[in-house]
């Protein structure tokens, strides 16, 4: 009964990391063992969008640290991920690492179990899309998120001197240890309107009339209910969502992968056009050599 | 002035409904426009227990698993309303080659139309 903290900050020490170990500590109160892994000791290049990976049937090929990292992800029960809030959401590298899990197939090894979602936030009112990367990233893992919490700590280290918090996130790496041992993965956070990420992030469509679940795409029916806006999502709609292990293996297997045939079937036609944008400003073309411009970065 | 003709490439899982002759022939005949479809089922698709799985990637897109939908008509007015139906009946095509072996004009009407909705 394995769990992984996974903590995608760079500080060490900082917010999300207090903040993850205490919610393994609430997990190893239940039994489960913990383990630690900060994201940012490792090394992720950028997808290259390839598609070599045919939707996860292949390791990517790139030579960093990604295979290895999803290594260590696989190998445990449950998840608790941690990260600050960066300009209203996720940190780059949890982004870069969501951009590599192309190269992950459906079921993963995680599909079906839980894990939980912490992020420290420094302003209020500055975190709207802070759970739009983890919600994608562990749905696509086929996870079953049972909660996902905001914690306030503006300065490095606040998280330590807020107990509330640390009482939060012990509980839900409790409740993640509880669904490890009693098999009921359901939601137990805060009630969101999307019926599968329980985010708020509604999407009005063109038509004015439609809207969706922006992370999910599950779409439903604005509504008021006593006053107060809802929506109306059947389980039709829900089955027509995107934000499911199967949905994304789908999308990338009928979606995406099939470009390489139209990309060959247009190459005439952009190769005709494309030397009016080679031959203006050709400074930065493919291959050149470009001098690092700060010291530091030499 | 020839037929315009719009095709309309829906990978499995994306059209909301499963297309039936007769329920295109109402569309068809609302309209005064010809609706077909053809069914194709890749070569490579294999289901198992877990999921269904199809290598698409190197393999000649007209072997990939998909409907493709044709709409053929002599005026874009009738075109343009029958596509509006059909989309809001079964949503739209989602990538870029989603219109492939349309003609020119047939494409961009369409593309024109799937936008009004958000594009999906």
């Amino acid at each position: 009964m394995k769990i992984l903290g996974v903590v995608a900050s760079h500080r060490y020490q900082g917010n999300s990391e207090v903040l993850v170990k205490e919610a393994l500590m609430g997990a190893e109160e239940v039994g489960a063992k913990a383990e630690i892994l900060r994201m940012t000791n490792y090394y992720l290049e950028p997808c290259t969008g390839c598609g070599r990976c045919q939707s996860g049937r292949i390791p990517c090929h790139i030579k960093d640290d990604f295979n290895h990292l999803l290594e260590r992800w696989f190998s445990v029960d449950a998840i608790i991920l941690g990260f600050p809030c960066y300009f209203l959401a996720a940190p780059g590298t949890l982004k870069l690492f969501l951009d590599r899990a192309v190269a992950v197939g459906h079921p993963s090894p995680l599909n079906g179990k839980p894990a939980a979602v912490i992020v420290p936030y420094g302003n209020r009112g500055f975190t709207a899309y802070a759970f739009v990367q983890p919600n994608i990233l562990l749905h696509k893992f086929g996870m079953n998120i049972i909660d996902q919490a905001l914690i306030q700590s503006g300065a490095p280290g606040d998280a330590l001197i807020n107990d509330k918090a640390l009482e939060r996130v012990h509980n839900m790496g409790k409740a993640v240890g509880m669904a490890l041992k009693t098999g009921d993965t359901t939601f137990k956070g805060e009630k969101g309107l999307c019926p599968v990420c329980h985010d708020r992030l509604i999407h009005v469509l063109k038509d004015m009339k439609t809207v969706e679940c922006g992370t999910c795409g599950v779409r439903g029916k604005l509504r008021l209910v006593g006053g107060k806006i809802d929506v109306l999502f059947t389980e039709e709609d829900i089955h027509h969502g995107r934000n499911s292990s199967e949905q994304w293996f789908r999308h990338h297997m009928y979606h995406v992968e099939p470009g390489k045939e139209y990309f060959r079937s247009t190459k005439e036609l952009r190769k005709e056009r494309r030397g009016k944008y080679s031959s203006y400003l050709p400074k930065e073309e493919k291959g050149m050599v470009v001098e690092p411009v700060t010291k530091e970065s030499k | 002035m020839g037929d315009i003709i719009t095709k309309l490439r829906y990978s499995p899982g994306d059209n909301l409904i499963e297309f039936k002759q007769a329920d295109l022939d109402k569309i068809a005949g609302k309209y005064g426009v010809k609706i077909s479809f053809q069914e194709t089922i890749g070569k490579n698709r294999v289901t198992s227990a877990h999921t269904t799985y199809e290598q698409t990637w190197d393999i000649p897109f007209e072997e990939t698993s998909q409907t493709v939908v044709t709409l053929t008509s002599r005026d874009k007015e009738p075109l343009r309303k029958s596509l509006r139906e059909l989309i809001t009946r079964y949503r739209s095509p989602v990538p870029i080659w989603g219109t492939m072996g349309s003609s020119k004009e047939g494409e961009e009407i369409a593309l024109d139309v799937i936008e009004e909705d958000d594009g999906w």
